[in-house]
C-alpha cells in the first residue's frame, strides 16, 4: 500500500436534513460500504453550508469538504441546493485563483431512496482528493 | 412563612434563574451497543473511555438497547443522580430515536431540544464493518463532535398558536366540494370559491362514469346542492384568489369576484336567454353547442342565477327589458373581499389537454371537424346534449360508421405534450366505446393504443368486456391523420406493432383521448398562495409517499387532479384527507411549533435585506414601522438559509449558530485526542 493510500485523512461532510442525511442513513441499512475518512455534519438544508464553515473545517484540518443536498429542483426549502451550488462554484474559482487545487471542495446531490448516491458522491470526494494531493496544491491544514 | 423568609426565598430563585444562565453545561454521555449492530464493529466502552475525558462530560456509559426501557431508566437515573442538563446518546439515526430520547429527557423536566443525537450506526458502524478500528476512531470524533455541539445549545419553546376557525376551499369541482362538505360536517365555517358561474366541475360534464356506467349528474348533485345549501359554507362563484397573507393558522385571503350582471332575485326562467341576440360557443359543452351571450351554463346548474357574458354581449339592453324580475343589472361592479381562514384547500383539478399541438392530427382545422376529444365526445352523447344523445358527427350531422379513438394524446410523449401517463385515458376510451357500441352495434369502432392500463378493482373486467363487444384493440401509436382532398374521408395512419402491418384505417369520426393537463390559471394562483410546482406544472406535494396531500406551504393542503392526473374516486378520496388535514388544527383551536428560528443581532445587522431575498418561505420582513428586518415566526421553517446570506452573521439560526457547527467540526476534522478539541 502506498503511503497515498494508507494515510489517514478527514473528510467534512454537510448533509442536509433531508435527502443528504436520508441517503447516507441509507446506505447503512444496505451496509454499503466507504471510506472512514468521511465524517458528517448534519444541516438543515445545503444551503445553510456557510463557505465560513467550508474554510474553517479546512483550517481545523479536514482533508476536503463536501456538501450533500437534495436533487435540484427537489430541494425541501425551494431553493437551498441551488444556492450552495453555486457557492461552491465560486468558492472553486476562487481557490483556483489562489493557486490552491479547487478539488477540495465539492457540491453533491443524492437521492433519500437510494443510498448508493450519497456512497458515490463520496467515493468521488476521495478519488477528487488523492487526485489533488499527487498535484500537490492542496491547501495546507491549519493555515 | 413569615413574610421575610418568603422574600429571601424569592431571591434565591431569582439568583438560581441567573445561575442557570451561566452554569456549566453537564453532560451525559449514553453509547448504545444496538445488540451486535454497532458493538461488533466499534469498540463501544473504548468510546465510553474517550468520552468520559472530554470536558464538561460528567457521566459517561454504555448499554445494550438504549432504546428500551431499562436503556430509558439507565438516562433517568443518570439525569437525575448526576443533575445532567444535557445528553448525548449515541445511537441510531436521529429519525429513528432520537425522538424517544428527547421525550424521555423531557418526562425528566429537560427541554427535549437539550438532546443531542450522534448516530454511530447508519453512519459508522455499518459502513465500516470491515474496519473495526477505523469505525472506533471515527465513532469517537463523531461522539466528541456531538459533545461539542450539546455544550451550547439553548432549549426551544414550543409554542401553541391560536387559529382562525375557518377554512378555504378553491375549486367546486368534485375535489372541492367533497372536501368542503367533509369540512362543513366537522362544523368548520368553510369558504368554496369558484371561478367558473357554476359549481360541479369537469365530472357534470361527463356522460356516463367508468366501470359501472353510472350517471355522474345523479352522484355528484347531492353534494352540489349539500354544500349549496350548507349553513356552514359560503359559495362565491365567478371568483379568483388574488393574494393570500399570513401563514398557517391564520391566512387573510383576498378574493376577487366577478360581477353576474344578474341579481340573485333572478327566478331563472330564461326569457332574458331566449331573447339574447348573440350566440358564442358553450365553454361548458366544449365548444359542441352554442350559448346566449347572457346565459345559464346548463339547466340544472348551481347556482341557478342567470349570467352575462361581458365580453360576447353587445349592450342592445335586450335582456335588461325583458326580465320579468328586473334582475338584470349591468352597472354591476367587480369587488374584492379579504376573508381570514386557519387552513386552505387547493382542488383547482385539471384542464383538457389542447390537441391542436400536435399537428399531425389536425385537430381544430378546417377539414377536420370531426377530430374530436374525449370530453366532446361526452358532450355529444349525454342526455340532453344539441343531438339528443345521438352520435352524430360535427361535419355534416351523420351517423359515423367507423370510429378510431387515439390514445395518449398529449400523454407519454417525450417529442410533444407531456411524459407522464394520465392513468384515466384508456378506462374513459374503453366506456365511450363501449356506450357508442351499445347504442350503435353496426358502428365499428376502434382503439390505437401503446399500452392499455387498467389498475384496479372491475376495471381490467371492464376492458375484458368490451374486447367481448368487438372493439378493435390496435397496438400502435398513430402517426397522422390524413384527409383524402377529393371525398374528405379520414384515414388514422397507424403501425399495428403485433403483427408488424401498417395500417390505414378508414374513420368517419376520431376521437382523441387528451391528457389531463395543470389548469392555465395555476401559474398565478400557485404564486399567490406561494406553493412548489412540479416540472409538469401540478403542484407539488410535500412527501409523494408519505404526505401526498400537504402542499409544500404549511397549512395549504392538495385535493384532487392539481396534484396530478387522477380519476374520480381517487380524488374523493384526497379530498376527504386534506378536509381532515385541513380541519383538525382548526377544531384543536391551535397549532404547535418549536420555535426553532433565527435570531438577529440588531448590534450586527447592516440592514441590508439579503436574508430577505434569501428566505425561501417568505418569513422574513422589513417592519415599516422601524425599517428593521423581523421574522415571522410563524411562517419560518428553520432552514437557516438566512444566515449564508448574511454579509455580517448577524443572522444565526437558534441551535445551528455558526460557533455551534464550528465546535462540531473542531472533532470531526483532526483525529481524536484526549481532553478532546475546544475551541477558543
Amino acid at each position: 500500500m502506498s503511503e497515498n493510500e494508507s494515510k489517514k485523512r478527514n473528510v467534512v461532510v454537510f448533509a442536509c436534513n433531508e435527502c443528504g442525511q436520508g441517503a447516507m442513513n441509507t446506505a447503512g441499512v444496505a451496509r454499503i460500504g466507504y471510506d472512514t475518512a468521511i465524517k458528517i455534519v448534519p444541516l438543515q438544508c445545503s444551503g445553510q453550508a456557510n463557505p465560513v464553515l467550508i474554510l474553517e473545517a479546512l483550517k481545523d484540518g479536514a482533508d476536503a469538504v463536501g456538501v450533500v443536498g437534495c436533487c435540484i429542483g427537489a430541494c425541501h426549502f425551494v431553493n437551498g441546493n441551488m444556492l450552495s451550488m453555486h457557492r461552491i462554484k465560486l468558492m472553486k474559482k476562487l481557490f483556483k485563483e489562489l493557486g490552491y487545487s479547487d478539488q477540495q471542495i465539492n457540491h453533491y446531490t443524492a437521492r433519500a431512496a437510494e443510498g448508493e448516491t450519497a456512497v458515490g458522491d463520496f467515493e468521488d470526494i476521495m478519488v477528487r482528493l488523492k487526485r489533488a494531493e499527487k498535484e500537490g496544491n492542496t491547501l495546507p491544514g491549519g493555515w | 412563612m413569615t413574610e421575610a423568609e418568603e422574600e429571601t426565598e424569592l431571591v434565591q430563585e431569582t439568583e438560581q434563574v441567573e445561575d442557570a444562565g451561566k452554569k456549566e453545561p453537564r453532560i451525559g454521555v449514553f453509547v448504545c451497543h444496538c445488540g451486535h449492530n454497532i458493538a461488533d464493529t466499534v469498540a463501544v466502552e473504548k468510546v465510553v473511555e474517550y468520552a468520559k475525558t472530554l470536558p464538561n462530560v460528567v457521566h459517561a456509559e454504555d448499554y445494550m438497547f438504549m432504546c428500551s426501557t431499562p436503556g430509558i431508566d439507565l438516562i433517568k437515573k443518570a439525569i437525575r443522580e448526576e443533575h445532567l442538563d444535557r445528553t448525548v446518546v449515541a445511537s441510531c439515526s436521529k429519525t429513528q430515536h432520537g425522538p424517544t430520547f428527547a421525550r424521555a429527557i423531557e418526562e425528566e423536566g429537560i427541554n427535549k431540544h437539550m438532546h443531542q443525537q450522534v448516530n454511530i450506526r447508519e453512519w459508522c458502524s455499518w459502513p465500516h464493518i470491515k474496519d473495526k478500528d477505523g469505525a472506533t476512531e471515527k465513532a469517537k470524533q463523531e461522539v466528541e463532535a456531538g459533545v461539542n455541539r450539546s455544550r451550547k445549545l439553548e432549549p426551544v419553546e414550543t409554542r401553541q398558536i391560536s387559529t382562525t376557525p375557518a377554512a378555504l376551499v378553491i375549486g367546486a369541482g368534485i375535489a372541492g366540494l367533497r372536501a368542503a362538505s367533509d369540512l362543513a360536517a366537522l362544523g368548520v365555517r368553510t369558504y368554496v370559491v369558484e371561478k367558473e358561474s357554476t359549481i360541479g366541475g369537469h365530472m357534470t360534464q361527463l356522460n356516463k362514469t367508468f366501470p359501472t356506467q353510472e350517471c355522474p349528474q345523479c352522484s355528484i348533485s347531492p353534494l352540489t346542492n349539500g354544500v349549496a345549501h350548507d349553513k356552514n359554507v359560503t359559495l362565491m362563484t365567478m371568483a379568483q384568489v388574488k393574494n393570500v397573507e399570513g401563514s398557517f393558522g391564520n391566512f387573510k385571503v383576498d378574493v376577487e369576484i366577478s360581477p353576474r350582471y344578474v341579481k340573485d332575485n333572478c327566478t331563472s326562467c330564461g326569457d332574458c336567454s331566449a331573447h339574447c341576440p348573440v350566440e358564442v360557443p358553450s365553454e361548458w359543452d366544449s365548444g359542441m353547442s352554442m350559448r346566449k351571450a347572457i346565459y345559464k351554463a346548463y339547466p340544472q346548474a348551481i347556482p341557478s342565477t342567470y349570467v352575462r357574458d361581458k365580453k360576447a354581449c353587445i349592450e342592445c339592453q335586450t335582456c335588461v327589458n325583458v326580465c320579468p324580475a328586473q334582475a338584470v343589472d349591468f352597472s354591476q361592479k367587480k369587488e374584492t373581499k379579504r376573508i381570514e381562514v386557519g387552513t386552505i384547500i387547493l382542488a383547482t383539478g385539471y384542464d383538457e389537454y389542447d390537441p391542436s399541438e400536435i399537428s399531425a392530427y389536425h385537430y381544430h382545422q378546417d377539414g377536420y371537424e370531426d377530430v374530436i376529444t374525449q370530453l366532446q365526445l361526452e358532450r355529444l352523447l349525454v342526455a340532453g346534449s344539441i343531438t339528443n344523445s345521438q352520435l352524430l358527427r360535427p361535419s355534416d350531422g351523420r351517423i359515423p360508421r367507423r370510429v378510431t379513438m387515439i390514445q395518449c394524446v398529449g400523454s407519454r410523449n417525450d417529442q410533444v405534450g407531456n411524459k407522464y401517463c394520465t392513468g384515466v385515458c384508456c378506462m374513459f376510451a374503453i366506456k365511450n366505446a363501449q356506450i357508442v357500441k351499445d347504442a350503435y352495434p353496426d358502428i365499428d369502432v376502434a382503439i390505437c393504443y401503446i399500452d392499455i392500463r387498467t389498475p384496479g378493482l372491475n376495471n381490467e373486467e371492464f376492458f375484458k368486456k368490451a374486447q367481448e363487444k368487438g372493439i378493435k384493440f390496435i397496438r400502435g401509436r398513430p402517426g397522422e391523420i390524413q384527409r383524402d382532398p377529393v371525398s374528405g374521408q379520414l384515414y388514422v395512419i397507424v403501425e399495428d406493432t403485433l403483427s408488424n402491418t401498417p395500417l390505414k384505417i378508414k374513420s368517419d369520426l376520431v376521437v382523441l383521448s387528451a391528457a389531463m393537463v395543470p389548469p392555465k390559471s395555476i401559474g398565478t394562483l400557485g404564486s399567490a398562495l406561494q406553493v412548489l410546482r412540479d416540472k409538469t406544472g401540478f403542484i407539488k406535494e410535500f412527501h409523494i409517499k408519505m404526505n401526498p396531500v400537504k402542499s409544500s406551504r404549511d397549512g395549504i393542503f392538495l385535493a384532487g387532479a392539481i396534484q396530478g392526473p387522477k380519476d374520480i374516486p381517487q380524488s374523493v378520496a384526497q379530498a376527504g384527507a386534506a378536509a381532515s388535514l385541513a380541519a383538525a388544527p382548526l377544531v384543536r383551536g391551535y397549532i404547535e411549533k418549536e420555535m426553532l428560528i433565527p435570531q438577529i443581532d440588531y448590534d450586527l445587522c447592516v440592514n441590508c435585506g439579503l436574508c430577505i431575498s434569501a428566505c425561501s418561505p417568505n418569513a422574513i420582513y422589513r417592519d415599516a414601522a422601524d425599517n428593521k428586518v423581523k421574522i415571522n415566526e410563524i411562517s419560518c421553517k428553520a432552514c437557516g438559509l438566512c444566515g449564508p446570506a448574511c454579509p455580517t452573521a448577524a443572522i444565526q439560526l437558534k441551535n445551528f449558530r455558526d460557533d455551534e457547527i464550528e465546535d462540531e467540526i473542531a472533532a470531526l476534522a483532526v483525529a481524536p485526542r484526549e481532553g478532546g478539541h475546544v475551541h477558543e
